[in-house]
């Protein structure tokens, strides 16, 4: 069923055309357009009458309103519309809209006869019909109208659709297209389309790229030459370009891309755009790069070996390679280093390139450089270094035949481009450096070929000249045939020239057996000369290779010369011999003569040789030395004790001199020497002469001979003869050597030596004897002994001189004697017989000794040890001294007393076991862990401080000990032990440590608290609570002042107890004092609501004004604080009397304290503060006083005490040789007191002793207006 | 997590009010505090705290005798302590570090680092 739309304006119309169509079975739809619809409205209350069940029963469902507006919505709700001119005016841009959408949309035209067709419906309507309306007619038109859209349609659908369908495959294709980037440009070149290649080529997604220019894909070069514009221009022109180049992808990566562009038009040939292909090339052009480089590394290779053919000389050749690397290989440099063997360094070779800089020669040897090189070459491998300068360092190396790899050098190459050297670059580069290393070692291989060929042939040349030069001839003969002769060998061959024989037969010239061998050693031969002569010859032969031909080399000597010579020789030797044997035959007729003079001579020699042995016999056997000498002092003979003498049996002594015998026997020379001299004495004194001559002897010892020389001169007075005769007088003179010494000894003593006669007659008397009585030798000999003794002791010398007539002996009798000056002396003697040979008394040595500085001695010795004992008795250190086993052999009674024990209790006793057996804690001590025990042991001191001795009643007290050992001669003999008892001094030490504890602790508590408060203030975290950060600061600053206060107590108290702060005594009133520190305390009492009562005492004190105001206001400040609102503190003074009897007053009156009292009593000045606080207990009214001690500690926080103020006053009243102290019931208040010594009193309120509690007052109001 | 409650004992009222404020400011803990060794026992017993800061030296009961009162007490012997003190010398240290308690903490304390110096001690990982 078609439907169609009404866009009739004409009332009456399209109610017949509703009416007319609605019949024929179409859907009519109507704009719902408000006048329209008012129209209809009111046309169907109309019709409701006329034809509503008509309407109704075939039209109600079929006429539609539709809104003007979703006309073009609808377009497919309806098929066909018809509209009056007005209608059509109407909707017209809809319309319009519609038809340039392509999409059909017949409209039948409703025209009136008389209206005109504009232009732009004739555009509009696809058919006219005029009023009136034929229905028939009109229907016709709308079927035709409506056959010929839907035909349309269906055509247009179907094409459409096909058309579709293959633009969607291609567009997929190509979006899908991976490979190739493929998108569009605009016409300004911006990009519309991006497809899937062109987003895996160029790293932009479609959704970046779209609407950028595409010149974003060109390089920052190519952009400024304007290369994308000019591009496009290209296509504009010819259609289509294709552009190989660089270009960049989004991560700024350059590739290598062919790029095409080609120019879209539509159907009316308007460019709308242009198409870009791009195909990525990066990877074709990398296989050409390496293609070209891999070519040009053949090439290099290539050059390289043709060189190394070419070129003769090594360094040539390695500056030819280094050439051809760069100009041919293409790269930016090249060096070839050697090792130097002797340096183990590199050194440059050759090199070759150019700088970057410039194109100047640049030095790439560089230590960066060379160190690659060096790991090159120890590694044998390739080396490269991937910084900007891309080097690759290549061994030069040769593997040797013998499989043994030597490193020549090494080739170093700088890459021309940053991406360096790939895999088969190297490879290639790699053979180019076996290469080089072979044509290097081919090179030097060749070179010592020629140098070896050159040797060889100068070496030829030297053997020839040689050959030539030498006197034998010289005949290289091969196979039998001469090719070489010397000049010498020539001539003996009787020719001019050595050519004239080369070439000949061997045979020619020797036997033929002679050129069959081979090797002979020099015989001789004949050899036939040119001129057929025969001569002699001396011919050798060795077989050896001439000019690569076995030869033999034959040397010949012409014999003819030796020949003559030897027939001469043997014709002289004939007639020598000949001349010889008339010469023996004489010669034997005179020996057969002289034979008989010798028997002849020998007979008488043997008669005179008996006489001789006899004489000889008898000198030898004296023990006396014998000898005699010639005149000029050659000996002729010596007896046997000579030769023992001088060791000179088996020397031919005779005939020889002293001077020679010296030399001979050199031990003896300084004796022949002497011997000389003494001779020479005798031939001058020309008689007997007698000398001592003392021989030495080889074991040291020496020998005294007595020696007789006797001169014998022959008749005209010259020398003849000397006889030298001597005695061995060596013992003898030992023995008076010996007595000579033992005198001087005995003389020398000095200890008096007397010899007496059994009978005590002196007889010898030496020094020590004249210096200890007194006497001389000359006075005493002969004299009896008795005289050197005593009256009252001269029994004694008869028994001691019968004792020695028995035998016996005295040895160190200690007696008296007398001097020759009557002085009597100690002396110390021993007394000895002395015997004869035979063993008989003959008389009684005296040996005495003086003894009385040995008394002396003893003496001091004896003062020294008893002052020492009163010194160590009275000594405060308790000193102890040990035996070797340790037992107490001496206490002194220091120690004694700090044991308890009596000295002779602890004598003897083992010291350990008895006084230190145990520790502190009553552990055993075991001994061997005990100091005094090593002292004793090992000689090692010991200094202890931490260990107790014990007492006898069982106590134990800590000491501080010294051991030492004592040595005598280095040995340990015993110990002394010194110690201290250290009780008071650990005491004081630990109220030292407890009071800088608590000081420690009142310094740090209000330091916490500032700190604290500081902290938190410091911190800003208070800012929003301001409340709170003022009472942060409040505690900081009452605790800064706490702080100050205790400090400043401190330093005063520290001040006034070491008496560095002096106080200024003078004479002062005590009324002043006391009114003026209750004037300072007033305001303090009057803020607190304290009534202050003073009661003044007129008396002079001899104090420091400002200290005694310190005291009094301290203890006023202390009584209002602890006193409550309301209440009364009372300052009182008093005269006070008291007895010394009087124990808490009997303070010691200073000297120069000007006090008139007298010794038994004295005047007081007694001042009392009294309040009617809550009381001090008793338990603390004692240590109120000491240092930081408050009855309650936090009474110094609520009072702002520091706890150091009693002290100060305690201080400051005992620096006035005063007291202080405090009286208190619990509840009902408390009274301090201090006393002053008084001065003068002017005004005496009270002469008895008044308590001060109950004395009375005089009352001084205060104000008290709080 | 509820906050941690701590109990303060300390003679000295500034040295009370400061900590209290840093414990509470910086750790954010509930703050308890007491002038006596005694007060503390008792208030202890009756809160329950989960820890006590207890200073050294004070009047009366000092610090180590109270936490020996402690510790014969069934209902807080459990709970750490902290001993709060201006004795330095390394001897007393020791003395204390010898009863038992979890901690030390030196006088003067820095007031920000303090509720750390505490959480340290113990353990405690949420501050």
């Amino acid at each position: 069923m078609n439907r169609i739309l009404l866009l009739l304006e004409n009332e009456k119309n399209r109610q017949m055309l509703c009416q007319k169509l609605g019949a024929r079975n179409y859907t009519l739809l109507l704009p719902s357009q408000s006048d329209t619809e008012n129209k209809e409205n009111q046309e169907n209350k109309k019709n409701k009458s006329k034809k509503a069940k008509n309407k109704r029963n075939y039209k109600i469902s079929k006429i539609s309103i539709i809104t003007a507006c979703s006309i073009i919505n609808i377009q497919r709700e309806f098929d066909i519309i018809i509209a009056d001119r007005l209608g059509l005016e109407k909707h017209k841009e809809q319309l319009l809209k519609k038809k340039n959408s392509k999409i059909s949309l017949p409209i039948l035209l409703l025209l009136r006869q008389s209206e005109k067709i504009l232009s732009h419906f004739r555009y509009l309507a696809d058919d006219i019909i005029y009023n009136p309306i034929n229905i028939e007619e009109l229907i016709w038109r709308i079927e035709n109208l409506l056959s010929r859209c839907r035909l349309s349609i269906e055509t247009t659908d179907n094409q459409k659709s096909l058309l579709q369908q293959s633009e969607e495959h291609f567009r997929l294709l190509v979006e899908g297209v991976r490979d190739y980037a493929i998108f569009m440009l605009d016409n300004s070149g911006k990009v519309v389309s991006w497809n899937v290649g062109a987003e895996r080529i160029m790293g932009y997604t479609a959704e970046e790229i779209l609407g950028c220019h595409f010149s974003c894909f060109y390089p920052e070069s190519d952009i400024i030459c304007g290369k994308p514009k000019q591009e496009l221009q290209l296509v504009d022109k010819a259609g289509q370009c294709e552009d190989e180049g660089i270009r960049i992808r989004k991560d700024g990566k350059q590739f290598w891309a062919n790029m095409q562009l080609a120019a879209l038009h539509d159907k009316r040939g308007e460019r709308v755009g242009y198409s870009v292909i791009i195909h990525d090339l990066s990877a074709r052009k990398q296989i050409e790069e390496e293609l070209c480089k891999a070519n040009r590394a053949l090439r290099t290779i290539c050059a390289c070996n043709q060189a190394m053919i070419r070129c003769c000389e090594e360094s040539e050749l390695l500056q030819d390679i280094c050439r051809i690397i760069v100009e041919i290989g293409k790269y930016r440099a090249c060096w070839i280093g050697k090792i130097e063997a002797q340096e183990n360094r590199l050194k440059l070779i050759a090199q070759s390139g150019i700088s970057p800089l410039a194109g100047e020669q640049y030095d790439y040897f560089t230590p960066a450089n060379i160190l690659l090189a060096e790991t090159a070459i120890r590694t044998g491998k390739p080396c490269t270094a991937i910084n900007c300068n891309t080097i690759i360092a290549l061994p030069l190396q040769n593997t040797s035949m013998s499989g043994k790899c030597e490193i020549l050098g090494v080739l170093t190459i700088y890459a021309a481009e940053s991406d360096g050297f790939d895999t088969s670059e190297i490879a290639l580069l790699e053979e180019l450096a076996f290469d080089i290393a072979y044509g290097i070692i081919a090179l030097r291989a060749q070179q010592e070929c020629h140098r070896a060929l050159s040797a060889l042939r100068e070496s030829e040349e030297r053997y020839r000249r040689l050959v030539e030069l030498s006197p034998e001839g010289i005949i290289v003969h091969s196979q039998g045939i001469i090719v070489l002769i010397n000049t010498a060998g020539a001539k003996l061959l009787g020719a001019e020239s050595p050519q004239q024989i080369i070439g000949c037969r061997i045979t020619n010239f020797l036997p033929s057996q002679c050129a069959e061998k081979q090797t002979v050693p020099f015989e001789e031969q004949k050899l036939l000369r040119l001129d057929k002569k025969e001569i002699k010859i001396e011919w050798a032969a060795t077989p050896f290779t001439y000019r690569s031909q076995p030869a033999v080399l034959i040397v010949i000597r012409d014999l003819t010369e030796r020949k003559r010579m030897e027939e001469a020789l043997r014709r002289y030797r004939f007639q020598l011999e000949e001349l010889v044997e008339a010469r023996t035959r004489q010669l034997m007729v005179t020996n057969e003569k002289l034979q008989e003079e010798i028997r002849q001579r020998a007979r008488i020699e043997a008669a005179l040789r008996a006489s001789e042995e006899q004489l000889r016999t008898l000198i030898n056997a004296t023990p006396d030395i014998i000898c005699f000498k010639d005149g000029e002092g050659r000996w002729l003979e010596a007896n046997q004790a000579v030769l023992e003498l001088f060791q000179l049996e088996g020397i031919k002594y005779r005939g020889l001199k002293d001077s020679q015998l010296a030399s001979l026997r050199s031990f003896y020379r300084d004796a022949f020497l002497t011997c000389e001299q003494t001779d020479e004495k005798a031939w001058q004194k020309g008689s007997l002469c007698r000398t001592e001559e003392v021989i030495p002897q080889p074991d040291g010892t020496v020998k005294i001979y007595d020696v007789i020389k006797v001169p014998l001169f022959y008749m005209n007075g010259a020398r003849k003869g000397l006889v030298v005769l001597g005695r061995d007088i060596t013992e003898r003179k030992r023995a008076e050597k010996e007595l000579v010494r033992l005198a001087s000894i005995v003389e020398a003593s000095d200890d008096a030596i007397i010899g007496t006669t059994l009978d005590g007659i002196i007889i010898s008397w030496n020094s020590g004897a004249e210096k200890i009585y007194g006497y001389t030798a000359v006075e005493v000999k002969g004299q009896s002994s008795s005289i050197l003794v005593p009256p009252e002791r001269r029994e004694e010398l008869v028994q001691i001189l019968e004792r020695i007539k028995q035998g016996g002996r005295l040895e160190h009798y200690e007696t008296v004697r007398l001097r020759k000056d009557g002085q009597k002396i100690d002396v110390a003697m021993t007394i000895s017989p002395i015997q004869d040979a035979a063993g008989r008394i003959i008389g009684v040595s005296t040996i005495t000794r003086d003894i009385s500085d040995r008394h002396r001695i003893e003496a001091a010795l004896e003062r020294l040890r008893h002052q020492n004992e009163l010194i160590l008795n009275s000594a405060g250190e308790g000193i102890c001294g040990l035996d070797e086993t340790g037992k107490i052999t001496f206490v002194n009674p220091a120690a004694s007393r700090m044991f308890g024990y009596d000295l002779k209790e602890l004598l003897n006793q083992p010291m350990h076991a008895f006084l230190h057996h145990s520790h502190s804690d009553k552990t055993p001590y075991p001994q061997e862990m005990c100091p005094i025990h090593a002292s004793l042991q090992d000689g090692s001191i010991h200094h202890v401080t931490n260990e107790v001795f014990w007492r006898k009643d069982g106590s134990s007290f800590p000491v501080e000990y010294v051991s030492t050992p004592i040595l005598e001669q280095d040995k340990i003999v015993g110990a002394v032990v010194t110690f201290k008892d250290i009780t008071e001094r650990l005491a004081v030490e630990r109220m030292k440590d407890e009071f800088i504890s608590i000081v420690s602790h009142e310094l740090r508590t209000p330091l916490t608290s500032i700190r604290g408060a500081m902290g938190l203030l410091a911190s800003g975290i208070l800012k929003s609570q301001p409340e709170k950060a003022q009472r942060m600061l409040e505690i900081a600053v009452n605790n800064t002042d706490r702080l100050v206060r205790l400090i400043n107590d401190i330093l005063d108290l520290d001040r006034i107890q070491s008496g560095k702060a002096i106080l200024e005594k003078r004479i002062c009133n005590a009324a002043d004092l006391m009114l003026q520190a209750a004037d300072t305390m007033r305001a303090m009492a009057e803020k607190a609501n304290i009534t202050l009562c003073v009661e003044p005492i007129n008396v002079q004190v001899w104090a420091d004004p400002d200290r005694i105001i310190q005291t009094l206001t301290n203890l006023l400040s202390n009584a209002i604080k602890f006193s409550d609102a309301g209440s009364t503190v009372w300052l009182s003074g008093k005269v006070w009397k008291v007895t010394e009897s009087d124990e808490r007053l009997s303070i010691p009156i200073r000297s120069g304290t000007p006090a008139d009292t007298t010794l038994k009593t004295q005047s007081l000045l007694l001042i009392a503060v009294r309040d009617r606080g809550r009381g001090i207990p008793a338990d603390k009214l004692e240590s109120i006083f000491e240092r930081f001690q408050q009855v309650d500690s936090s009474d110094a926080r609520l009072h702002g005490g520091t706890g150091l103020g009693l002290s100060i006053c305690r201080s400051i009243v005992q620096q006035h040789g005063g007291q202080i102290w405090a009286e208190s019931i619990p509840g009902e208040g408390s009274t301090f007191y201090f006393t002053l010594p008084q001065v003068k009193q002017e005004v005496e309120n009270s002469t008895e002793l008044v308590h001060p509690k109950t004395g009375t007052r005089q009352e001084v109001e205060q104000n008290c207006d709080s | 997590m509820t906050a941690k409650r701590i109990l303060v004992i300390d003679d000295e009222e500034d040295i009370r009010e400061v900590a209290q404020l840093s414990l509470e400011m910086v750790g954010g803990w509930e703050v308890l505090t007491a002038s006596s060794g005694s007060e503390g026992i008792a208030k202890a017993e009756a809160e329950q705290p989960d820890a006590i800061l207890l200073d050294v030296m004070m009047p009366d009961m000092d610090g180590p005798a109270t936490f020996a009162q402690m510790q014969r007490r069934s209902s807080i012997q459990h709970i750490p302590v902290i001993l709060l003190t201006a004795k330095v010398q390394a001897t007393e240290q020791r003395r204390f570090a010898e009863l038992g308690v979890a901690g030390i903490i030196a006088k003067p304390f820095d007031p920000m680092n303090l509720a750390n110096q505490v959480a340290e001690v113990l353990g405690w990982k949420d501050i």
